[in-house]
C-alpha cells in the first residue's frame, strides 16, 4: 500500500523548481533523444515516478485534462493529481492534454491520443512516459534520430519496445499533427517531439 | 541623472527582486499556460500556437509578447542581455532590463557571449550564438500572409494545407514591380521544410543567422497572441526564385565607428546639411571591434 497523503510529492520552492524543471524540458524537447536531468520533487506519489510527478507539477493546472495509463489509474493517484495539480481526470485518452504512462508495456497505441487538428495541430497530447533506462538499455532498441534540434544525427538507445518504431514513423507522418513525448526514468527526461525521424539502427 | 553607461552597471549586479511581486512578475499560473504552448512551439517548428497573452505593465508595441516569453523562462542563475535594433542603450533595451532586474534580480549584462537568456527587437546579435543561449524576439505581426490575406480563419487554413501560392506571388510582383525582392525587413522564412514564418522585424541582412542556429528562438506576440519557436539546428530558408536568388544587404563603406566591413550598419544623420555615417547597429559588436584596435575614445568630427 502506497500512502502518498502523509507525505505527497511537492515542490518545497514551488517557483523556482517549477522553472528549472521547465527549463530542463525545453531543452529535453529542443534537443530530441537527449537525456537531461530532471530536479525531482520532496516526497512521493507512488506507483507515480518521481520524473513524472516532476513534470505534473510543472505543467498540469485546472486547464489540462489528465490521462492515466491504467496501472498508475488507482484513487491515490488520482487524489494526488486532483489536490497538487488541480487537473481534471478523463478515462478517454482522446480528450487528456496530458497523458501519464508508468512504462512502456503499459502504453496504448499513440494514435488514440488527441492529435490535434491540421488548424491546430498544438491542441495534441503531452505523452510522459516513466521507466525509462538510457544508459543500460535492456532489449536491444537503438535507433538514429535525426530532425529539427539535432545536429545531423545522432544514436539514441533506450528500452522502448521494437514496434515503438512503427507507431512513431506513423506519429512522424503525419506532421504536423501527432503527439510528443517526454521519456523519463534515471532521473532525466528525454524529449521526443513529432518533428524527429527515429530511423532502425542496421545491426 | 545617471548617464546610460552607469545605469547599465548598476544594473549588471544580482539583486534582490522587489517585495510584492512574483518572481519575473508573471503569476504562476499564467507562466504554466505559456510554458506549455511554447513546448508546442519546439514541437511544430515555425507554428503560431495561441496563448493567453496578459496585459503587462507596458503597452502593447513595446515588446509585451517577448516579456511574457522571458518571464516564463527566466531563472535566477540566467543572464540576460536585451537589445533595440541592436542597441543595449535605447529606451526599449533600458526599460525592458530594468524591469527584469527588478521583478527577478537576475545579473544583467551587454555582452552578448555572457549572456544566456538574450530579448531582442529586430535584430539578430553579430556575435555568433551558443548552445546555451535562448534568443526572445518581440514580434508585432506573427501571420506573414496577414498582409494578403486579412482573415484569421483563411490565413490559418492556408497553413494547415500548406497553400503558400499568394507569398509567391507577392514576391513575383515585387521581382515585377521593383525588378528585386524588395521587402528588406520581416522578410518571410520557411521553416524545416514546412510552415511559412515571419521572423519578426529584422533586418533580411539578419535571416541567414537563423538557418542551423545553436541557440534556441522564441518569438512572442503580445498584441496578436501567438508564440512561436525555432529548435537549434532547423532549417530556416528565406523564401526566394532560382533565378531571383535570396541576398543580404551590403554596404559600400565601412562602418565609422569600428571600420567593421561584415555587419549591419545604421545610417545616421549628422546635421541639416545632409552630411550622414554609418554605424554598426549591434553596440556591443561595435564596441568590442574598437577595444580590440586598441580605440577608446570615439571621435565625432
Amino acid at each position: 500500500m502506497s500512502c502518498p497523503v502523509t507525505h505527497p510529492a511537492h515542490w518545497n520552492n514551488p517557483v523556482r523548481q517549477a522553472q528549472q524543471t521547465f527549463r530542463s524540458l525545453l531543452r529535453a524537447l529542443s534537443r530530441p533523444c537527449r537525456p537531461v536531468p530532471l530536479p525531482l520533487p520532496e516526497g512521493t506519489a507512488a506507483p507515480l515516478a518521481p520524473e513524472l510527478a516532476a513534470i505534473a507539477l510543472t505543467l498540469c493546472d485546472q486547464d489540462t485534462t489528465v490521462w492515466l495509463s491504467p496501472s498508475l489509474n488507482e484513487e491515490s493517484v488520482r487524489r494526488w493529481f486532483r489536490f497538487q495539480c488541480g487537473s481534471t481526470m478523463d478515462d478517454d485518452p482522446g480528450r487528456a492534454d496530458f497523458a501519464f504512462i508508468a512504462d512502456p508495456e503499459d502504453m496504448p497505441p499513440l494514435s488514440v491520443f488527441s492529435q490535434g487538428s491540421a488548424e491546430y495541430p498544438d491542441r495534441s497530447a503531452t505523452l510522459c512516459l516513466g521507466g525509462m533506462m538510457f544508459s543500460q538499455p535492456q532489449g536491444s532498441f537503438s535507433c538514429t534520430a535525426s530532425g529539427p534540434g539535432i545536429r545531423r544525427s545522432l544514436v539514441f538507445q533506450c528500452n522502448l519496445p521494437e514496434r515503438f518504431l512503427l507507431q512513431w514513423e506513423e506519429n512522424h507522418q503525419s506532421f504536423p499533427q501527432g503527439v510528443d513525448m517526454f521519456l523519463c526514468g534515471e532521473g532525466m527526461a528525454s524529449g521526443l517531439p513529432r518533428s524527429t525521424t527515429l530511423k532502425a539502427q542496421e545491426a | 541623472m545617471m548617464t546610460l553607461q552607469q545605469d547599465i552597471c548598476n544594473d549588471t549586479r544580482k539583486k534582490t527582486p522587489l517585495e510584492g511581486y512574483n518572481f519575473a512578475y508573471l503569476d504562476e499560473s499564467t507562466k504554466r499556460m505559456i510554458r506549455r504552448g511554447l513546448l508546442k512551439a519546439v514541437a511544430v517548428p515555425g507554428y503560431q500556437v495561441p496563448f493567453a497573452g496578459r496585459e503587462m505593465p507596458m503597452p502593447c508595441g513595446w515588446g509585451t509578447g517577448g516579456i511574457q516569453v522571458t518571464a516564463s523562462v527566466i531563472g535566477e542563475e540566467d543572464v540576460l542581455k536585451v537589445i533595440d535594433q541592436g542597441s543595449d542603450d535605447t529606451t526599449n533595451a533600458v526599460s525592458i532590463r530594468r524591469f527584469f532586474a527588478g521583478t527577478t534580480g537576475v545579473e544583467t549584462t551587454t555582452h552578448t557571449a555572457e549572456a544566456t537568456i538574450i530579448q531582442t527587437r529586430h535584430r539578430i546579435p553579430e556575435h555568433p550564438l551558443n548552445e546555451n543561449q535562448i534568443l526572445v524576439y518581440q514580434v508585432p505581426l506573427p501571420e506573414p500572409l496577414r498582409w494578403l490575406e486579412p482573415s484569421e480563419k483563411e490565413t490559418r487554413t492556408l497553413h494547415a494545407l500548406e497553400e503558400y501560392g499568394l507569398m509567391n506571388v507577392k514576391i513575383y510582383e515585387d521581382i515585377m514591380r521593383h525588378g528585386a525582392i524588395a521587402m528588406s525587413f520581416d522578410y518571410p522564412v520557411r521553416v524545416n521544410g514546412r510552415y511559412i514564418m515571419s521572423p519578426s522585424p529584422i533586418p533580411r541582412f539578419d535571416n541567414p543567422k537563423m538557418h542551423q542556429c545553436p541557440a534556441l528562438q522564441l518569438f512572442g506576440a503580445g498584441r496578436e497572441k501567438r508564440l512561436y519557436a525555432i529548435p537549434p539546428y532547423t532549417d530556416v530558408k528565406s523564401l526566394d526564385f532560382e533565378d531571383y536568388p535570396f541576398e543580404v544587404q551590403r554596404w559600400e563603406e565601412p562602418c565609422a565607428l569600428c571600420g567593421a566591413r561584415h555587419t549591419y550598419l545604421d545610417e545616421v544623420v549628422l546635421d541639416d546639411t545632409g552630411r550622414r555615417m554609418f554605424v554598426c547597429s549591434d553596440s556591443d559588436a561595435c564596441a568590442e571591434n574598437r577595444a580590440r584596435q586598441g580605440m577608446t575614445e570615439v571621435s565625432h568630427e
